[in-house]
């Protein structure tokens, strides 16, 4: 019988890790150097259960000899255990400050997530977008590194072990314990999706490298739990293109652990919400 | 000094213990605590609230890539992993739930015996799931100081006793007054 690895008791060593950079980096122009380290290990020790690989060794011959299997390898790597609705309070206050204000004062309202990765926060925003009836001025920017990534959330099925936690996070969002959030989901045979009519106002597009991305005067930026997979090099320059993005008195919202006081940009910005994290730009 | 980080790792049952721990450890104890415990996946607020009350040193939730700092209590949030970095920085993760847990104690434990080695310190307190055991073990593998709660002492022993199936010999089979003496002898 196979023995079944568990992801913690595969030692990855900051040996394995260099010579996976280096194999990246030269052949598919990929850096893993700009992400945190501990949670790469992880990742990295979960591909090698997934593809049955003993070794580092054995994933570098892999992805040298095989581009395809770089693509298989980039998607497990970017594996993440959001939920929908994530932190309720964080939804009450886009709900009903973040929502309101911009509304008020746009016509059309543009929002960026940044690593859009398996599509809860846009879902979560365009529920909330609908139920404020305003989702139709809107449109939703979802970004992530590479195409197979965004293909893999354009068409995401979930499995059903999320749904009971969406729905209780969906229930205290909405603090009314009959709120359905069923009514937005198509029972697969898997699992679930979500009604298409969701998706009309989301636009994907890649985010490879900076000048690739043409779109700025963003009024919401929400780009939670990201930088915590990041060294704080690489997030100190992601919070330079979102500043950027941002138009004046744009919002932008992080995780509530998520710490930004060190980045240079952080100056630009004034804590709204200390509880969930949301800023407003108000420096230039 | 020979220690650089204690980590506790607690659930069912722990919650008394912790408050007692902190409640005597001195004011002038300079190794940072890091308390891994199980807690309520939705309710953010209130649980380090109710640890400060009778600690003498400030209880904290760490941000993302905040550094460890002596005199310090670090609770790991709610619906976050809590790791240790090199270069004594945490890091947070929303990655899926280990052992049914987020935050999972076996992982503040293996980052941070991987980063402290020997100048480690796991403490696993009772509970009732076998979350812990792993990280215990790591613990010792790396040449750090691990001690068990006395399952006899635990209000819910299954945790203290798959850390001790799990890490094999340990070096404290410990009651609760006999951990806190143990810390206090560290100053």
């Amino acid at each position: 019988m196979k023995h079944v690895r568990n992801s913690e008791e595969i030692e990855i060593g900051i040996s394995g890790i260099r010579k996976l950079t280096e194999t990246l980096k030269t052949r598919h122009n990929f850096d893993l150097g700009i992400y945190a380290s501990t949670s790469l290990k992880r990742r990295v020790a979960k591909t090698l259960i997934i593809n049955e690989l003993a070794t580092i060794d054995e994933l570098i011959d892999r992805l040298e000899a095989s581009h395809s299997f770089f693509h298989q390898f980039m998607l497990q790597m970017t594996v993440s255990g959001t939920e929908f609705f994530r932190d309720p309070a964080f939804w009450r206050y886009f709900r009903d400050e973040i929502c309101k204000i911009v509304s008020r004062n746009h016509m059309r309202i543009k929002i960026w997530i940044p690593g859009c990765s398996t599509g809860e926060e846009i879902i979560s925003t365009a529920i909330v977008l609908t139920e404020a009836g305003i989702y139709d001025k809107s449109v939703i920017i979802a970004t992530d590194f590479n195409e197979k990534i965004i293909d893999n959330c354009k068409n995401k099925e979930y499995s059903n072990h999320m749904l009971e936690m969406s729905e209780n996070n969906y229930r205290r969002f909405r603090e009314d314990e009959g709120a359905d959030l069923g009514i937005y989901i198509e029972k697969t045979k898997n699992g679930f999706t979500f009604d298409q009519n969701i998706f009309r106002n989301v636009e994907y597009h890649v985010y490879d490298r900076e000048e690739n991305f043409k779109i700025k005067g963003f009024n919401v930026v929400i780009c939670r739990n990201n930088f915590i997979y990041f060294t704080a090099k690489y997030q100190e320059m992601l919070l330079e293109v979102i500043t950027k993005r941002l138009s004046a008195n744009g919002y932008f919202a992080i995780g509530n652990k998520e710490n930004i006081s060190f980045c240079k940009d952080a100056s630009k910005f004034t804590l709204l919400n200390a509880s969930e994290k949301v800023y407003k730009k108000t420096g230039l | 000094m020979k220690y650089k980080l204690i980590i506790i790792g607690g659930s069912a049952g722990s919650f008394q213990m912790v408050t007692k721990i902190l409640s005597k450890i001195p004011a002038n104890f300079n190794i940072p605590i890091v308390l891994a415990l199980h807690r309520l996946k939705h309710v953010r607020h209130g649980f380090v609230e109710a640890l400060s009350i009778k600690s003498v040193l400030p209880v904290i939730e760490p941000l993302d890539k905040e550094s460890l700092k002596p005199g310090k209590i670090y609770l790991a949030p709610a619906n976050y992993h809590l790791y240790v970095e090199l270069a004594g920085k945490f890091a947070l993760s929303t990655e899926e739930a280990v052992n049914h847990s987020r935050p999972a104690i076996d992982l503040t434990f293996t980052t941070g015996a991987y980063c402290y080695k020997e100048k480690t310190i796991g403490i696993i307190l009772s509970g009732a799931n076998r979350d812990g055991a792993w990280g215990l073990k790591k613990v010792k593998d790396w040449g750090g100081k691990t001690i068990v709660q006395d399952p006899a002492d635990s209000q819910m022993p299954t945790m203290p006793k798959a850390a001790l199936e799990k890490a094999g010999e340990v070096d404290h089979i410990y009651k609760i007054d006999e951990i806190i003496h143990f810390l206090k002898s560290l100053v």
